[in-house]
C-alpha cells in the first residue's frame, strides 16, 4: 500500500478513485507511565513514553485505514490527514483519514529511438 | 503552621530543582538541534500539495513529547494571572516543534531522500494539568536521484 499525504503518489498517476477511507483508536495512559510523567514534569524534557505510545497508536489507527483501503481494492491512500482529539481525561482519540485510489506507475521515459537530426 | 512551612519547603526545593534541571536540559536540546538542523539543512522542505514528482516516495511521520518544568510551571501560573505572553511555554512548544522536524529529517534520510513535500505539523496537549504538549510532524519524502 502506497501512502502520501499530497494530492498524488510520487512517481505514479491515479487511474480511479474509489472512496474516502478512515481508521480511529482511542487510547489511555497506563498508570505506571503516568506516574513517571509525573515526576519528569518537575524536571523537563521529552517522555519517551508518550512519545512511544502515540506513535503505536497512530500505527494501529493507520493499519485500519489501510485495511479498509486493501478491502475495497485500492493500492494506495493519498490525501492523509491526522487528528488527535482529547475525548477524556487522560484518554485521547487518534484519528486518520485519506482518499483510497488506484494508482499506475509512470513508465521510465525510454530514449528516443529516433532522434531528430538537426 | 507546621503543615505550611513543609510546604514552603517542598515547593522550594521543586522549584529550585525544576530551575537547575530545566534549564540544563533545554540548553543541551537546544545544542542538539542546532547542530541537527545544520547538518540536515540539505533536505529541502515544503508544504505545497500539488507539485508533482516522477520520483517514488513515501509518506513519514515523527512525533515528540516535551513536558515543562516546575520552574515553568511556577512562572506560567504568575503569568497567567498578569496575562499576556507566556515565554516560559513558547520555548517548549518551540523545542518540541524543532525536534519533530528534526527527527522527519532524519526518518527522511535513512530511505534516502532529500526532499520532504507538503510537511503538516500538529500540536496536541496532553496532560489533565497542561503542561505536556506533543508536536505530530508528517510528509511525503521523495527519493532523490
Amino acid at each position: 500500500m502506497l501512502l502520501s499525504n499530497l494530492e498524488s503518489v510520487p512517481g505514479h498517476t491515479i487511474r480511479q478513485q474509489i472512496d474516502v477511507v478512515y481508521g480511529s483508536t482511542v487510547r489511555s495512559k497506563h498508570v505506571g507511565r503516568d506516574l513517571l510523567a509525573g515526576l519528569k514534569n518537575i524536571v523537563g524534557g521529552e517522555l519517551t513514553a508518550y512519545t512511544e505510545l502515540l506513535e503505536e497508536s497512530r500505527q494501529e489507527a493507520m493499519n485500519r485505514m489501510i485495511e479498509k483501503a486493501r478491502s475495497m481494492g485500492a493500492n494506495a491512500i493519498v490525501g492523509i490527514r491526522f487528528s488527535t482529539s482529547n475525548i477524556a481525561q487522560g484518554a485521547s482519540e487518534l484519528f486518520v483519514y485519506g482518499t483510497a485510489v488506484i494508482v499506475d506507475p509512470v513508465m521510465p521515459k525510454l530514449p528516443d529511438p529516433f532522434p531528430q537530426a538537426n | 503552621m507546621d503543615g505550611l512551612i513543609i510546604q514552603i519547603v517542598i515547593f522550594a526545593i521543586l522549584f529550585s530543582v525544576g530551575f537547575g534541571f530545566g534549564r540544563y536540559n533545554e540548553r543541551k536540546h537546544l545544542q542538539y538541534l542546532d547542530e541537527q538542523e545544520q547538518r540536515l539543512a540539505y533536505i529541502r522542505v515544503n508544504n505545497s500539495r500539488f507539485i508533482e514528482s516522477t520520483l517514488p516516495g513515501h509518506m513519514i511521520s515523527s512525533n515528540v513529547v516535551i513536558s515543562h518544568d516546575y520552574f515553568k510551571y511556577a512562572i506560567a501560573n504568575v503569568q497567567n494571572m498578569l496575562g499576556g505572553r507566556l515565554t516560559s511555554y513558547e520555548s517548549v512548544v518551540e523545542r518540541a516543534r524543532r525536534e519533530a522536524i528534526v527527527r522527519l529529517k532524519l526518518e527522511a534520510e535513512k530511505m534516502g531522500a532529500d526532499q520532504i513535500m507538503g510537511i503538516r505539523l500538529s500540536t496536541t496537549e496532553l496532560g489533565m494539568q497542561g503542561g505536556m504538549v506533543e508536536v505530530f510532524a508528517y510528509g511525503t519524502a521523495i527519493q532523490a536521484k
